[in-house]
């Protein structure tokens, strides 16, 4: 299969309905060929990630910083942990733009920071240059472990 | 005189990919749908020999030969960067003269199917191989020698342009996950 038909396979996991629908949006208007997949909680998003059947992982998956869980202690450690899911990248994205917020996420094992946005239009443009940078990480086989990119 | 033909396109369409995929000596199956699958790798030589003779039929290999030709480009790309010291000349000459092909031509197509220009490839590449070079303790000013960076600002601009991180960050955060690993 080329690369311009395979599709990207997206998961989006953030509780707010709001945030949900504006990125959606901000995905369909990129225009690329890509599969959304999205989840409320943060227990919804792991079951589905730790359920054995699943053969096709998503490329990349959005996860809101304070996504919540109450099966799990914390989304991103557990995610991590699991040796299944290593070569899906992990995007967080957060309100915070502080340093020390920046350096915990990547030290516990994300590889994207994305600073939402207010703005539509830069949430569209960063959400292309993130998607970019993780097909490049994927179709040339680059190594996930120094993968870190902050937008 | 006048004859009357009736054919079947199908059938018309498979004797001809079944003969010219013979005529060059490619082993291959062919399913009801008409898909090929070919038992091995064909030769860059022999797939383009293949698509001009079935392009006399208005018959077009899909993408294939592209996406090869793509995987080509990466290959030396990725060969050009991983040695110990990148050439000196321009990277378009180099890569025309590696390919045997006109950059233009080059460059258009694998923007066209990647996602990526040809030069952001290249800049990704180069600021994962200073990643590698900075995990094993090199410093800045060798790093840029290498990867012939005019100097260390400029390596340092492209490298937090490419992660959105400073050298020093990135090295601290990796070195920080090592931490994690060995204390938890």
């Amino acid at each position: 299969m080329s690369e311009e038909e395979e599709k990207m396979n997206i998961i989006l996991a953030d509780d707010d309905e709001d945030d949900r629908d504006v990125f959606r949006q901000a995905i369909e208007e990129l225009g690329l060929n890509v599969n959304l997949l999205t989840f409320e909680t943060g227990d919804d998003l792991l079951d589905y990630l730790f359920d054995p059947e699943i053969i096709e992982l998503p490329h990349i998956l959005f996860l809101d910083l304070n996504m919540f869980c109450v099966k799990y202690e914390n989304c991103l450690n557990e995610i991590r942990k699991r040796e299944k899911l290593r070569d899906m990248s992990i995007a967080i994205y957060s309100t915070s733009t502080a340093e020390k917020d920046i350096h915990e996420t990547f030290i516990g094992g994300a590889n994207i920071y994305i600073s939402k946005p207010n703005d539509f239009q830069v949430l569209k443009k960063s959400l292309r240059e993130v998607l970019k940078i993780n097909w490049q990480f994927h179709t040339s086989g680059l190594s996930k472990d120094t993968f870190l990119f902050s937008i | 005189m006048k004859i009357y033909i009736k054919y079947d396109i199908n059938v018309a369409c498979r004797t001809i990919l079944q003969e010219q995929l013979e005529k060059l000596g490619i082993h291959f199956d062919m399913n009801e749908s008409g898909e090929i699958q070919v038992l091995e790798v064909i030769s860059l030589e022999d797939n383009i020999q293949l698509q001009a003779n079935l392009k006399r039929y208005g018959i077009d290999i899909l993408s294939d030969q592209k996406s090869q030709l793509i995987q080509r480009i990466k290959n030396v790309i990725m060969d050009m960067i991983g040695r110990e010291k990148l050439p000196a000349s321009k990277i378009s000459l180099y890569l025309a003269e590696k390919m045997n092909m006109n950059y233009s031509y080059i460059s258009t197509l694998f923007s066209e199917y990647t996602h990526s220009s040809i030069e952001n490839y290249i800049i990704l590449q180069k600021i994962e191989k200073a990643k590698k070079l900075l995990l094993q303790e090199l410093s800045l000013t060798e790093i840029s020698y290498i990867l012939n960076y005019s100097s260390v600002a400029h390596l340092s601009g492209q490298f937090k342009k490419t992660t959105g991180l400073s050298p020093s960050v990135f090295k601290k955060i990796i070195d920080g996950r090592k931490r994690k690993i060995y204390t938890t």
